[in-house]
């Protein structure tokens, strides 16, 4: 018999009725294990129970007791009358005053220490750390102190997180020194008491910064073996290798000193390298020449994402095609395989230093389209379509070590695959399927992929429904749990209904993208997504230029009603792309373009098959993303 | 205290107050146990707030007997057969008035739990280090259901979602939670 989840799970809510006690007992009699798991699943409940409580009851300590560092608050003083205890309540106390006491001996010291000292954390992942001459490893979640040296991963990429907002990203490999993070004094805009903001050094590698604002007496320093970056406040990738150092800044400005003398001011989209041998000057950056990898680059979006409680975040993220035809806008190959699979090799194999830049743009996500771009790009040299869908020998394997090594660089992932070309085509689905099947199988272990299914315009309602339905089920079938994008767009209505029970069926989380916002009818969206409230977690998307033809206003109104969503509970969030298009932009919008290179658009270069911008999202850390098995 | 005593003689050192030093053994005793004893009777009562009125009167039960427990014997198999026994004994009491252990599956699961105690404990730990990668929403939820004990219902009517929505939404979190866990406890053993 298989683990009834379900019942364990209607046990814990004590909701059981009496059939279901019985089915869950001949569950536990039919096998010794499965009562261990019982046991386990159950224990779950009540260690979160006593977790939470304890957590409780430190934070009322916290509040109610002066902790240095801690924000002054007036102490209501409340008085009560004083009554004998029930044995009841005796026993609740003498258990009470057990677990004060336990907390104060062991936990509590500890928890005001760490929020005395909570300068930095491991935000993401996990490093070695040697600390006070032993090495251990902390995970996320866990302090940095001062003078821990952090080494990376070789395989992914660490983040750090300061109090004041600053995220350092130290990428696979890289080692850097935490000499002091500056003491709480080191938030922006405090009087500060400390004397000196954060000092780190790059021992090797790369590290990738956004830094809060900080204050003009106290600057982020990073030293390296020969040179010395000084940051107020900016956005930029240091990397120290072999002796050579370089910084590129993303928006900002930052002095780079080297140690044998000579300085340059870096600002935004520019770079300086400092060596023995090469004194730091500053230069503007020509993306075609970045790390020497030919690159075509669109414009990367900067989404803002709206979140429950108003609270925004932005994504950065770049769409690519992994099409053979789309290395670098070359000629394309000649027809047949051998050209096919040359051209294949260089598409893949030569993006590994357009990933690297990618991510000095501050760029966190890729949205890798998948299958049909493949199969119906004539350049691309297949002679049939089994070739296109995966009969291709290497390319399911090339596109899978393409995510790992956006993954290894810290990046989220997410594969889509459009409605109006493989999946929806009933003569096409067995090959899709061979397709989508290796690139599961093929998934990194730590999550941070994704699946997108979108819509075409040509394609009937109910015939997408089916066919996203068919490939909901194809996708969880190969055992990928993790949330799927899924488009409802102008045509969203009740025909989505049955995708949403499908959903239900199958208790996959499900990330709806609104797209198309001008034509959809918000309450009868929220009806909706009130109906599947229950099983998904929607994520509102608002684009402003479909088709050229919803403007800001209408935008805006779409990003208040899907505000209105989250407000109701029938969202978790919204993203509103489109909004950031510059000038530059191939396709210039007519209501005129919002965002400025200063805040942190990039110039386009010529637009290539491989690099376009469009929409992309990385889930925001309030929406639960299981490993992706 | 001790085995080989009759019935009446139990009876009369059970009703005879505990001796300091008894008092404080006990106490030692019972600030041990009383975590795992704890999980255990929440293993059997889902109910947060029958849970723990079952706890406080096995406490005041094992007080109460703590004179003829055999110091010989493990404190914390003592303890759980009286844990099991008040349950089932008070079953009755509990509100919904649904038990799903039987007095046979009770005795297996103290049994198995017992075996499970170390393995537990290790997971509670990896616990505390997987919450600390919960997202602020997952948090607020968790939050109200273990820290304040509302039901789905009442966190649902709390924040503005369904009922059902919750309770998909917590079933979620707590099977992330155990794959993180399990994701841990493998990472410790490689790293044995």
């Amino acid at each position: 018999m298989t683990l009834p989840r379900d019942l364990i799970d209607i046990y814990l809510d004590d909701q059981l009725d009496e059939q279901q006690a019985e089915l869950l007992r001949d569950w536990l009699r039919a096998d010794r294990e499965h009562m261990r798991e019982f046991l386990r699943r159950t224990s779950l409940h009540h260690a979160l129970r006593s977790e939470l409580q304890a957590a409780g009851a430190c934070d009322r300590f916290l509040e109610e007791e002066s902790i240095p560092g801690a924000p002054a608050r007036p102490r209501s003083v409340r008085r009560h009358a004083i009554r004998p205890l029930s044995r009841a309540w005796q026993w609740r106390a003498l258990g009470a005053a057990l677990a004060a006491g336990l907390l104060l001996a062991i936990g509590l010291p500890q928890l005001i220490a760490r929020h005395r000292d909570d300068g930095a954390i491991i935000a993401a992942g996990q490093a070695q750390v040697e600390r006070e001459g032993a090495l251990v490893t902390l995970h996320a979640g866990q302090a940095l102190r001062d003078g821990d040296a952090i080494t990376a991963e070789r395989s992914a990429s660490v983040t750090l997180h300061f109090q004041d907002g600053t995220d350092i990203v130290v990428e696979a490999g890289a080692q850097l020194t935490l000499i002091t993070h500056g003491g709480s004094a080191g938030a922006a805009g405090s009087s500060g008491t400390s004397g000196s903001g954060k000092r780190l050094r790059l021992g090797s590698g790369r590290i990738t910064a956004e830094v809060a604002k900080q204050p003009a007496d106290r600057p982020l320093i990073i030293t390296t073996s020969v040179a010395q970056a000084t940051v107020v406040g900016t956005a930029f990738t240091l990397a120290s290798v072999g002796g050579r150092t370089r910084l590129d800044v993303v928006h900002g400005l930052v002095r780079l000193n080297r140690t044998t003398g000579g300085d340059a001011l870096v600002g935004a989209g520019e770079y300086a390298e400092a060596a023995a041998d090469l004194a730091p000057v500053a230069r503007k950056r020509d993306p075609s020449e970045i790390h020497g990898v030919p690159l075509t680059v669109g414009g990367p979006q900067h989404n803002q994402l709206l979140g429950p409680d108003g609270r925004r975040f932005v994504m950065k993220g770049a769409a690519v095609t992994l099409s053979p035809a789309s290395p670098r806008g070359d000629a394309p190959p000649a027809a047949g395989p051998d050209a096919a699979a040359l051209a294949c090799t260089r598409a893949f194999t030569e993006r590994g230093g357009q990933l690297d830049a990618m991510r000095a743009m501050g760029i966190n996500t890729v949205r890798i389209a998948i299958g049909g771009a493949v199969a119906a790009d004539a350049r691309n040299g297949y002679r049939t379509a089994a070739e296109g869908y995966g009969g291709f020998a290497g390319y399911v394997q090339r596109l899978v070590a393409y995510a790992a090594s956006a993954r290894t660089r810290g990046m989220q992932v997410i594969f889509c695959y459009g409605g109006d070309d493989a999946w929806s085509n009933d003569e096409h689905w067995p090959l899709y399927q061979r397709l989508l099947g290796a690139v599961i199988a093929g998934l990194p272990e730590d999550g941070g992929v994704s699946f997108e299914l979108i819509d075409g315009p040509e394609i009937a309602d109910q015939d997408w429904v089916r066919c996203c339905t068919r490939s909901i089920a194809f996708i969880r079938s190969r055992g990928y749990h993790g949330p799927l994008i899924v488009d409802l767009n102008h045509y969203g209505n009740w025909w989505f209904a049955p995708m949403v029970d499908e959903v239900a069926r199958t208790d996959q989380q499900l990330v709806f993208s609104l797209h198309y916002a001008k034509w959809v009818g918000w309450e009868h969206t929220a009806q909706l997504l009130a109906h599947g409230a229950d099983h998904a977690v929607i994520l509102g998307s608002i684009v402003r230029d479909v088709n050229g033809d919803v403007g800001e206003a209408e935008a805006l109104a779409a990003a208040g009603a899907v505000a209105e969503l989250v407000m109701r509970g029938l969202a978790v969030g919204a993203i509103a792309t489109g909004w950031n298009r510059i000038e530059a932009d191939a396709h210039p919008h007519p209501h005129g373009n919002r965002m400025t290179e200063d805040e942190g658009a990039l110039r386009l270069g010529p637009w290539g098959t491989g690099f376009r911008d469009r929409f992309s999202g990385i889930l925001p850390d309030w929406l639960d993303v299981p490993p992706a098995r | 205290m001790g085995n080989g005593s009759t019935r009446a003689e139990d009876t009369a050192r059970m009703d005879a107050p505990l001796s300091s030093v008894d008092q404080e053994r006990f106490t030692s005793c019972w600030t041990q146990a009383q975590p795992a004893v704890a999980r255990y009777i929440a293993s059997l009562v889902p109910g947060f707030q029958e849970a723990e009125d079952a706890l406080q009167n096995v406490a005041v039960v094992l007080l109460r007997k703590f004179a003829v427990y055999d110091p010989q014997q493990p404190f914390i198999g003592w303890a759980l057969g009286i844990a099991r026994y008040e349950v089932l004994n008070h079953r009755r009491g509990f509100a919904r008035n649904r038990l799903l252990f039987t007095p046979d599956l009770a005795e297996q699961a103290s049994e198995v739990y017992q075996e499970l105690l170390p393995e537990l404990d290790e997971r509670h730990r990896a616990l505390r280090e997987c919450l600390a990668g919960v997202g602020e929403r997952t948090a607020q939820v968790l939050r109200l259901r273990y820290q304040e004990a509302l039901e789905p219902k009442d966190i649902a009517t709390r924040i503005g979602m369904t009922s059902g929505a919750i309770r998909v939404m917590l079933n979620r979190v707590r099977g992330s939670l155990l794959g993180c866990i399990e994701r841990r406890l493998a990472l410790r053993g490689d790293g044995a």
